[in-house]
């Protein structure tokens, strides 16, 4: 198979274990992100791969080739490091052709790869200047140029982007993407943020603890999460306790909604999350009558411009809703209104 | 909680602040003036006076039994005789010899150290700083057993029967060499050490996912990033190995004289205090100077790898 296996991968630090068991298959030429809280494995997984730890079991291929036991400048791997790690005694081109350089690639070949290189990252000449001399920006590009210039099998990335300004990094997220389906390389970036993960990613890989609580397409992921941890990860979320009540049915607060399914794996006896997008919540004033309805206080509105939310609370639990200016509940703070849930987006999870 | 705890950030904070700024103007001087009185006592006591009567005796006019006071440059002149230009310039080949020797061992020691796991690296260290209490006399006491024909290395090499008949393998020019470059090599872990320990270990993974081996690592990214630190260290272990005393001594050759040597040899052996001065005087503003260019090495590194 092309691409990347790994198989019951493990590590442990003395009697920490920062990876547990992993089974992924990435296909060749995909964008995937390793998405979790820090301390998750995420980093550790990365760094597996890059062979910069020797896992404590298991086995990592890459097109049908075993890396295991290959130390990591064998590997033929692209990395872009958190610090970026540019060598600060060695001009951009240097930085960008020290692979080459290696391989005894000779000088003039070298060059011409380096201002290549520069070019595809929007950053053209600046062979010449110190590291010193550049932005975070700019560093931020030779980074990802220098570690492409072998055209290397696999891209990796540990949080790259952590050191750039918010604005910056949104447009370096859209601008690595649009660099990656060019190339078509295999790349996977560890992110701690959602929105970054989502942006670039054909798949996200959200790990929690050592393993792997979920791997999908990001609306995937975002529209069925698979536990109560990934639907709080990836964006925000309603996280209701609920009852099971026979058929699709359930009760939160002891009112009655419908849903469009129970998972197959739960069992009658157990307990219930229900997980709805706020953006998913509609709030209309009390006179509304219609199913899968709770009363409930309008207790704060946070209108940001771009959105509005309205916080209601039903008895003992609140619902937050997110609606865009165009579509604002016509309430304000203390009214009584009736929240819907629709069905739809009732995704039902194990307590 | 009441509205004045929730008030109290947006509050001018009721600190003593003013008072700690105001302090060092008239008080802060007065309370300060002690503590610069006591450095400055030291070092005219044990620094500036000692230094200023060599000088003074360094140009004083000698005598047969003693000297008297006087100025002349005789003694300086005397530096210019082949004999001095010889030992000085024999001084400086050991000196810059057992600095390089030194730090070939210690620099790929320091990094592999500084890139293990605390308690090794701990470990390691403890046993560097034992090997510095020892004294010159001990480490040359010790080096001359292990280089003697009777229970050294040359007698192990005859047992082996490489060899019919061991001679010693001291007094000799790389007994000496040896002895001073061992002497160096705690030394210069420790001046190297903390430039080893801030060296980004990113910088070192990078380079290898780049396809660099870890001996090509070592070279094309470790060493240029140490060059300052480097060669701050040979000076200082080239200054401190020109005033190497026992080990010439006991591992040399008369032809393998060293500054110090020759210095106690005037001063205690002939009696010319005046010249031993001067030696010393010279021998003195040299080694400054070096200190000097070794501060300013460490002020102008650009990429903070230098201590």
């Amino acid at each position: 198979m092309s691409g990347l296996e790994l198989q019951n991968i493990s590590k442990r630090f003395g009697s920490v274990t920062a990876v547990s068991d992993i089974n992924l298959n990435i296909p060749e030429g995909r964008f995937i992100s390793f998405l979790g809280p820090s301390g998750c494995g995420k980093t550790t997984l990365l760094r597996l791969i890059a062979g910069l730890e020797t896992s404590t079991t298991g086995q990592i291929v890459l097109d049908g080739e075993d890396l295991t036991d290959k130390p990591t400048h064998q590997r033929n791997i692209g990395m872009v490091f958190q610090s970026l790690a540019l060598f600060p005694h060695l001009s951009v081109g240097e930085n960008i052709t020290y692979s080459q350089k290696i391989r005894g690639i000779e000088k003039t070949v070298r060059r011409k790869r380096a201002d290549e290189l520069l070019e595809l990252v929007q950053l053209p000449g600046v062979a010449d200047r110190n590291i010193s001399q550049l932005s975070g920006g700019q560093r931020q590009r030779v980074a990802i140029a220098r570690a492409l210039a072998l055209e290397p099998k696999l891209f990796l990335l540990d949080e790259p982007l952590s050191a750039l300004d918010a604005k910056l990094r949104e447009e370096m997220q859209v601008e690595l993407r649009i660099l990656q389906e060019r190339l078509g390389i295999t790349t996977i970036i560890v992110t701690h943020d959602q929105r970054e993960a989502m942006t670039m990613s054909d798949e996200v890989v959200v790990m929690s603890t050592a393993r792997i609580a979920q791997v999908g397409a990001p609306l995937d992921i975002y529209r069925n999460p698979a536990s109560a941890f990934v639907a709080e990860f990836i964006g925000t979320s309603n996280l209701l306790k609920a009852q099971q009540a026979g058929g699709n049915k359930i009760t939160i607060e002891g009112q009655t909604f419908e849903t469009d399914g129970l998972p197959d794996t739960l069992k009658p006896e157990d307990g219930i999350i229900v997980s709805v997008r706020p953006e998913d919540v509609h709030v209309y004033p009390e006179s509304n009558e219609g199913p899968n309805r709770m009363s409930g206080t309008v207790t704060f509105l946070r209108d940001v411009g771009a959105s509005v939310e309205t916080f209601v609370q039903c008895g003992d639990v609140q619902i937050v809703a997110m609606a865009t200016p165009k579509d604002r509940p016509d309430v304000s703070k203390g009214d009584n209104v009736k929240v819907e849930l629709p069905a739809e987006s009732c995704v039902v999870l194990k307590a | 909680m009441s509205d004045a705890t929730e008030n109290a950030p947006i509050a001018p904070a009721p600190t003593g602040d003013d008072d700690v700024i105001a302090k060092p103007g008239v008080l802060g001087s007065i309370k300060r003036f002690p503590f610069s009185i006591y450095p400055t006592l030291m070092l005219g006591l044990f620094f500036f006076i000692p230094f200023a009567i060599m000088i003074v005796i360094s140009f004083a006019h000698r005598t047969t039994s003693t000297y008297e006071a006087g100025f002349e440059f005789t003694h300086y002149a005397r530096f210019f005789s082949p004999l001095f230009t010889t030992h000085v310039w024999v001084s400086v080949q050991f000196a810059a010899l057992a600095s390089l020797l030194a730090l070939v061992v210690a620099v790929p020691f320091t990094f592999f150290i500084s890139r293990f796991r605390r308690k090794p690296q701990v470990v390691s260290l403890v046993f560097v700083l034992c090997v510095l209490t020892l004294s010159e006399v001990i480490v040359a006491y010790s080096l001359s057993v292990v280089l003697g024909r009777q229970s050294g290395l040359p007698a192990l090499v005859q047992a082996l029967e490489l060899v019919d008949r061991a001679k010693s393998w001291y007094p000799s020019y790389w007994a000496n060499l040896f002895g001073l470059s061992y002497f160096n090599v705690p030394f210069a872990v420790l001046i190297l050490y903390p430039a080893c320990t801030r060296l980004d270990r990113e910088l070192t993974e990078a380079a290898q996912t780049l396809g660099a081996s870890p001996v090509r690592t070592f070279f094309t990214i470790v060493l240029p990033l140490l060059e300052k630190t480097l060669l701050a260290a040979f000076i200082l272990l080239f200054v401190f190995t020109m005033g190497a005393f026992v080990t010439p001594i006991w591992l040399g050759r008369p032809e393998d004289t060293m500054m110090a040597q020759l210095i106690a040899d005037q001063a205690l052996g002939r009696g010319n205090i005046p010249f031993a001065a001067a030696l010393a005087v010279f021998f003195m503003l040299v080694t400054l100077a070096l200190s000097l260019l070794t501060v300013w090495l460490r002020r102008s590194d650009k990429t903070g790898v230098a201590s």
